[in-house]
């Protein structure tokens, strides 16, 4: 059994007490939602604090309505959304393949959204990481999978839904003492694998909204996991585009899990607009994403072969927008799954 | 920390249960209301083998707090019928050789039945798609798969009035009376 670290629950009922009590925490507190992260992490010693409060019973962060997600609704609840689904069809694939049904049960889209930066160093139990030597993120002197590097985490962002979200142009609503501020989620994700985005301890993730243009955006996920019944990614990359004709209009691109955050590659995208998606541009997009996509070795296959990889699930994301039938299929064993086996 | 008296509606029932706030409802329901046939496996959301039903959907009762499960309607794999009877799902299992060592089985059969109430007549591949967060080192899966899909034929018909087909009747009672105390969960 995993035993988690003792702590105090708090259980306010509104955005408001949830602030109060945080800010009555001092900074030693986390918030929590599902659960499905941040208890794992605990179980694992992973930088665990006094108080936990937990935003279950906080009834404004749920509920959809359009594009806008309340914060704490369930991935479970999103995925029977048969309206949302209908909206943005993206999302039925990508929360297919997000965790297992279980998981999906209770985790939220915002944990989703914060769900912190995994690393096979540092995703262990406490017992192998004392064995092995702490690391920065766990309050060691320095990084492992980068060694030498005494100020820099290299953990990776491994959750789905962010890039989806960016790529259809969402943004995020944050409440915190000073009151609330909604800003691009493109612009929330910043930093290394400790930092990762811009939000304050004390603010809460109130709702995410996708504006309603996004419905005419032909998207695609394509994400590449070791185990097929649930995986976190070791790589994936999404893709939006309007089409003006056979020219791209506009192009929205993420390379995901390569990096402390997604990927928002907006050079690259907007080097491409105009152009045409016949298979020669399709490779000059897949070539310039996998330039930008740089891994480390923070999860199990290596970054070579992760690079090869973020290049056959551009092309799958471009083939897809563009009406393959079969762009992307995922047959229940990937192909390539062992390195040196990319197609 | 002190430990809090919560009260927990579990299979038609309420227990007053004392926990400690980082106590999960895995933990509460084995140790505080004496509920052994909720397993854990993992502990951390990889096996499902704790799985319960939460207002009639499967959770993971080893990433839920105790203390969060106050007013929620709980069901576990002793809830599922008397002590006497087993729930067709179960029954299934012990016909089909979807249990083994049992350990995952009370999660596979929470989660089947979740489904089953849900979609009467699940395909294979939805089957494989609501167990894919169940984890068996045993069975193989195949047997598992065989196993919901004759309980959703067996709850069809006897919801039609037929009578289902028997199976394993050939069995001694002995054994087969060994496999319903593995789909139990006991
Ligand atoms: C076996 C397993 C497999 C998984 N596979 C995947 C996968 O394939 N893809 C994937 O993306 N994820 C995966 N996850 C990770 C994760 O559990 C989910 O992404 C889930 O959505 C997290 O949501 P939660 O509500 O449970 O978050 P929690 O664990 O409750 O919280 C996560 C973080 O978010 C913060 N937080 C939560 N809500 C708010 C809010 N409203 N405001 C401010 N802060 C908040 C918490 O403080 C915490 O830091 C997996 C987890 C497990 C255990
Ligand atoms: S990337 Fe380095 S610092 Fe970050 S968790 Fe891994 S080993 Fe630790
Ligand atoms: S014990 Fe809960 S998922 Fe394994
Ligand atoms: S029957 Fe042994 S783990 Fe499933």
């Amino acid at each position: 059994m995993m035993i988690l670290p003792e702590f105090e629950l708090l259980r306010p009922r509104s955005v408001d007490e949830a602030i109060a009590a945080a800010r009555g925490a001092s900074g030693r507190f986390d918030y929590l939602a599902g659960g499905t992260d941040l208890l794992c992490n605990y179980k694992w010693g992973i930088n665990t604090e006094p108080t936990v409060i937990s935003l279950r019973h906080i009834a404004d962060l749920r509920g959809r309505d359009g594009g806008r997600v309340g914060g704490g609704v369930t991935l479970g609840e999103l995925e029977r959304d048969a309206d949302f689904l209908h909206d943005y069809p993206v999302f039925e694939r990508t929360l297919d393949r997000l965790a297992s049904p279980l998981i999906r049960q209770t985790g939220t889209v915002a944990g989703n959204l914060l769900v912190d930066t995994r690393c096979i160093w540092l995703n262990q139990s406490e017992f192998a990481r004392q064995a092995l030597g702490n690391c920065l993120k766990a309050d060691g002197p320095e990084c492992r999978v980068v060694k030498g590097s005494t100020d820099y985490c290299y953990a990776n962002y491994s959750g789905d839904m962010a890039p989806v979200f960016m790529v259809l142009g969402a943004t995020i609503t944050l409440a915190g003492p000073d009151g609330q501020r909604t800003m691009p989620l493109r612009e929330f994700f910043v930093g290394d694998g400790i930092e990762r985005f811009v939000k304050k301890k004390e603010e809460i993730v109130v709702s995410i909204d996708i504006p309603s243009d996004a419905k005419t955006l032909r998207a695609s996920y394509q994400k590449f996991r070791v185990r097929e019944a649930w995986d976190f990614p070791e790589l994936a990359v999404a893709a939006a585009a309007r089409m003006d004709g056979d020219r791209i209009a506009e192009l929205f691109l993420v390379a995901n899990a390569v990096s402390t955050i997604p990927l928002w590659l907006d050079d690259v995208a907007q080097k491409h607009v105009g152009a045409t998606l016949d298979d020669a541009s399709i490779e000059e997009i897949v070539a310039d994403v996998m330039k930008a996509s740089k891994p480390v070795r923070a999860t199990l296959l290596p970054p070579t072969y992760r690079k090869q990889m973020v290049g056959v699930m551009t092309r799958r994301a471009l083939r897809e927008i563009r009406g393959d039938a079969d762009a992307g299929a995922q047959p229940g064993t990937q192909p390539g799954t062992q390195p040196g086996a990319a197609a | 920390m002190p430990k809090t008296l919560v009260t927990l509606h579990v299979n038609g029932a309420t227990y007053e249960v004392a926990v400690k706030p980082q106590d999960t409802l895995a933990l509460a329901l084995r140790d505080g209301c004496g509920l052994t046939g909720t397993k854990i496996g993992c502990d951390m959301g990889t096996c499902g083998c704790c799985t319960v039903l939460v207002e009639g959907r499967p959770v993971l009762s080893c990433l839920t707090l105790a203390l969060e499960a106050e007013d929620w309607q709980i069901e576990t794999i002793e809830g599922l019928s008397g002590a006497e009877r087993l729930h067709p799902v179960q029954e299934a299992f012990a016909t089909c050789g979807g249990s083994q060592c049992g350990y995952c089985t009370p999660g596979f059969v929470m989660t089947s039945v979740a489904l089953l109430r849900d979609n009467a007549a699940p395909s294979r591949d939805e089957i494989k798609a609501a167990i894919a967060g169940n984890l068996c080192r045993c069975t193989g899966y195949a047997k598992i798969v065989d196993a919901v899909e004759k309980a959703g034929s067996d709850m069809r018909s006897a919801d039609a009035g037929a009578t289902p087909p028997t199976t394993g009747e050939k069995d001694d009672a002995g054994i087969q009376g060994r496999r319903q105390t593995a789909a139990a969960g006991r």
